[in-house]
């Protein structure tokens, strides 16, 4: 999720590597009215309203999972987002890599499947 | 506020930041003890320790994250606070999803530190009496006799006295009298606190 079109594809195909079902979405008034289990994956973007995002996922099955994707790390923001409810925050630029195994993580914490 | 037992253990190799955390505690009038390194802390630990950890990241041998690890799989429930100089993002992170309470970077501003501080001590006075109560419902329970908690199982279950002593073949008086010693035993005024305590006690 995030508004830059650019990276939010890049971020679908880089996901799309993964056996889960990917979907790009511009903002949270994009997030489906209901969501079993699963991940989101979202850009920290000047827009974003942190909050409000984790108040509609509470909406939501508690097996969904929220990772921030930040180009602007503090240590403090960071923890303040943790102790607010996100699951995991990765820096931009991503290592597809390390990107990878923290959303399989995230995945494999609501028991979705066994590890591919 | 947390009860007298409970300390703040300040775990860190530099003395200069063991001394000006203990002072600021004293200065609220919390309790605290100081630990040079996190072998130290592990070597004194009884499992009986109340209250929160104020731990360094980076020390000679055994590491914050190693401590916060070793806890963990000793079944320790100490809210953990990080406070480092040479933290980055992804060590925040992974120490934070290991299951810090917090991670605070030095230099620390005093105010930040003791609110974090009562904010873990609270936290870790809620577990330790929901702990107490817990074990207390256990207690309770285990006084129960083999029929007795038989007769619980049925009653939680929402089943009528006259199926439970159809399923169990005896005397539906038998049952009352059953079902009144266990809501006397386990100290409870009505199936909706059974059914309550039978839940907390199942997970």
């Amino acid at each position: 999720m995030g508004q830059d079109e650019i990276l939010r594809r890049r971020l679908c195909a880089v996901l799309k590597s993964l056996p889960w079902p990917v979907h790009g979405l511009g903002s949270q008034t994009e997030l489906p009215a209901r969501l079993a289990a699963g991940c989101i994956v979202a850009v920290q973007e000047p827009d974003l309203d942190l909050l409000a995002l984790l108040q509609r996922l509470r909406q939501y099955d508690d097996r969904v999972r929220l990772i921030l994707l930040t180009d602007d790390p503090d240590i403090a923001n960071a923890v303040a987002a943790l102790r607010q409810g996100v699951h995991d925050l990765i820096e931009l630029p991503l290592v597809e890599r390390e990107f990878h195994r923290r959303v399989r993580c995230a995945m494999l914490t609501i028991n979705l499947m066994n590890s591919p | 506020m947390a009860e007298s037992k409970a300390k703040v253990y300040i775990v860190d190799d530099d003395e200069a930041v063991r001394d000006s955390l203990s002072l600021l505690m004293e200065s609220e009038s919390i309790p605290s003890c100081c630990y040079e390194s996190a072998q130290a802390f592990v070597d004194e630990f009884d499992g009986g320790k109340d209250g929160c950890l104020l731990l360094d990241v980076r020390m000679p041998g055994m590491s914050g994250l190693e401590l916060l690890d070793w806890l963990h799989e000793h079944g320790a429930q100490l809210p953990i606070i990080f406070i480092t100089g040479h933290g980055d993002v992804p060590m925040a992170v992974d120490a934070m999803k290991r299951g810090a309470v917090d991670f605070i970077q030095k230099p620390f501003n005093d105010k930040d530190v003791l609110q974090r501080v009562h904010e873990a001590m609270d936290s870790s006075e809620k577990t330790r009496a929901s702990r107490a109560r817990l074990d207390n419902w256990r207690q309770r329970l285990e006084s129960l006799t083999p029929r007795e908690r038989e007769v619980m199982t049925h009653v939680v279950a929402g089943r009528p006295n006259k199926v439970i002593a159809l399923d169990l073949a005896i005397s539906q008086r038998t049952v009352e009298i059953h079902r009144a010693r266990v809501m006397h035993k386990m100290r409870v005024r009505s199936i909706a606190e059974l059914v309550r305590v039978a839940a907390l006690l199942d997970r």
